[in-house]
């Protein structure tokens, strides 16, 4: 047992690290709380599925506008200052939430909101915590660390909404909130055990657009790292944008019309959090390499396969392949930028990540939503899928890609 | 704790405005930049869309219809229509 741990939680063995990835775990739980308790209550009182998308819009949309802000000022800032600020923030709106609902004072424009203000101090605080994780542990820890951070994200839709559905049906919004508020202040209080971040600057202090334009070149100019988040952007544009395809695929292929989409995101859900476990008893870069290509490969065939079952159980399936797929490579991914990236430049080496993989997956939904009106989801998952394995294995042959798959060294400089 | 392990291919000089520099800047950040516009696009005109998609009900022929549809421009039923939460 004890072999277990320090295989699959060798990283928790860092007092730092342990604060962190706890407060990220309660605040991840307490946010996916949050959507669920939104949702229902805007539902209940407006019966609008638009403004429940309004709302959830409000909160997802800051994680494009901010995380370039905020990954300049990670490193440049305290980031532990930052993450107070964030999580000081979701506690102030929660707590405003129950005293609203349980005083009958709560509007569905108010809800909408505080949404807004979640939504920015959530899109502050997940790219300050990566790149604050990568701080706190030696790099043969790194992909442990960021594995167990991943696990946390995957499990906090299963844990957040699992605690406040009960409450919602049994006492209400009011309660939910409570909840949501709750973890939030364990959160803090976790976080306030940290000690502080400080990032060392070398160089001179430059603008923020200067410092921002500072962090693409910084990208830009290391061909290893480079070529890892290109990798990671036609992952998540061949791979991860499936949300928008999904509903339609399970209406017309699946004959799941009315509850076939939650099940398929079931599947990937549960196969993410698995991998992601899985993917933290990694030990060396050669065996990290072998994963990517193999998780590379799986996620791309994931998708493949997905798209020619036929039956819900099966689909279930091959979403949880593909999401257990995407999750670890998206994990190994993150760690490998993580790992090269020098401290002082971290926070926008994740902010840029964010970004542009965010930018990717919501510009090809948007692709993928209209174009599947033309011509189906089915072949746009079955030549997405393919697409991506074929990028998996044309990189394979460069030097830089076998760099980035641990098939040869990444030299080192002084 | 930080024991990075730097990418001895980088490169010394001063990054340059390339244009490989230009199309990284670009790949990075347009994706994003474009959903957004998308998004804050949708959300302005898309009352507009959803008024003329419910008249067309009311009316009774299908040269009505048409009246009545023409009557948005075909960009913004086509952002309303991209949009995923639209």
């Amino acid at each position: 047992m004890r072999g277990v741990f320090r295989r699959f939680g060798a990283a928790l063995e860092f007092v730092e690290f342990r604060n962190l990835w706890m407060a990220t775990a309660l605040a991840q739980a307490a946010a996916w709380g949050l959507i669920v308790t939104r949702g229902w209550l805007i539902y209940r009182e407006a019966e609008s599925s638009f403004l429940v998308g309004v709302a959830t819009f409000a909160a997802m949309g800051p994680m494009l506008v901010v995380p370039p802000i905020v990954g300049v000022l990670a490193d440049r800032m305290d980031r532990r200052r930052i993450l107070q600020a964030a999580y000081t923030t979701e506690l102030l709106q929660s707590s405003t939430l129950v005293l609203l609902a349980a005083t009958g004072f709560l509007h569905v424009w108010m809800v909408v909101v505080a949404s807004l203000v979640s939504g920015v101090a959530r899109a502050s605080a997940v790219p300050t915590a990566q790149a604050t994780a990568a701080t706190l542990v030696p790099a043969d820890r790194l992909l442990n660390a960021l594995s167990l951070t991943a696990s946390t994200q995957h499990g906090s839709r299963l844990f957040g909404p699992g605690l406040v559905t009960p409450l919602l049906a049994l006492s209400g919004a009011p309660a939910a909130f409570g909840v949501s508020a709750v973890l939030y202040g364990l959160a803090l209080y976790r976080i306030g055990k940290l000690g502080p971040q400080r990032v060392e600057q070398t160089g001179e202090r430059e603008s923020f657009f200067a410092n921002f334009m500072g962090g693409l070149a910084y990208v830009y100019d290391r061909p290893v790292l480079r070529f890892m988040i290109l990798i990671l952007v036609c992952h998540c544009g061949f791979t991860m944008a499936f949300e928008s395809l999904l509903p339609g695929f399970s209406a017309e292929h699946l004959n799941a019309a009315d509850g076939g989409f939650g099940v398929l995101m079931m599947g990937v859900g549960s196969g993410a959090l698995v991998a992601s476990i899985l993917v933290s008893g990694l030990q060396t870069e050669r065996g990290r390499g072998n994963a990517l290509i193999i998780t590379g490969v799986l996620s791309g065939l994931g998708q493949v396969m997905l798209a020619f079952t036929g039956t819900l159980a099966l689909g279930f399936v091959a979403a949880a392949i593909m999401g257990g797929a995407q999750a670890a490579f998206m994990t190994m991914g993150s760690a490998v930028t993580q790992s090269i990236a020098a401290n002082e430049f971290r926070g926008r080496v994740s902010s840029i990540n964010s970004f542009s993989l965010g930018g990717t997956m919501a510009m090809m939904n948007l692709f993928n939503g209209s174009l599947a009106e033309q011509v189906g989801s089915q072949p746009l998952l079955l030549i997405q899928g393919a697409m991506f394995v074929l990028v998996v294995a044309v990189t394979l042959f460069p030097l830089t890609g076998r760099m980035v798959y641990g098939r040869a060294p990444i030299p080192q400089v002084a | 704790m930080n024991d990075t392990r730097h990418d001895g291919m980088a490169l010394d000089r001063p990054t340059r405005m390339t244009r490989g520099f230009i199309a990284f800047i670009a790949a990075m950040l347009l994706p994003g930049i474009f959903a957004l516009v998308v998004f804050f696009a949708a959300w302005a005109v898309s009352d507009e869309v959803y008024a003329a998609e419910l008249h067309p009900d009311s009316a009774t022929t299908s040269t009505a219809r048409a009246e009545q549809q023409g009557d948005v421009a075909g960009w913004k039923r086509a952002v309303v229509g991209i949009c995923p939460i639209h």
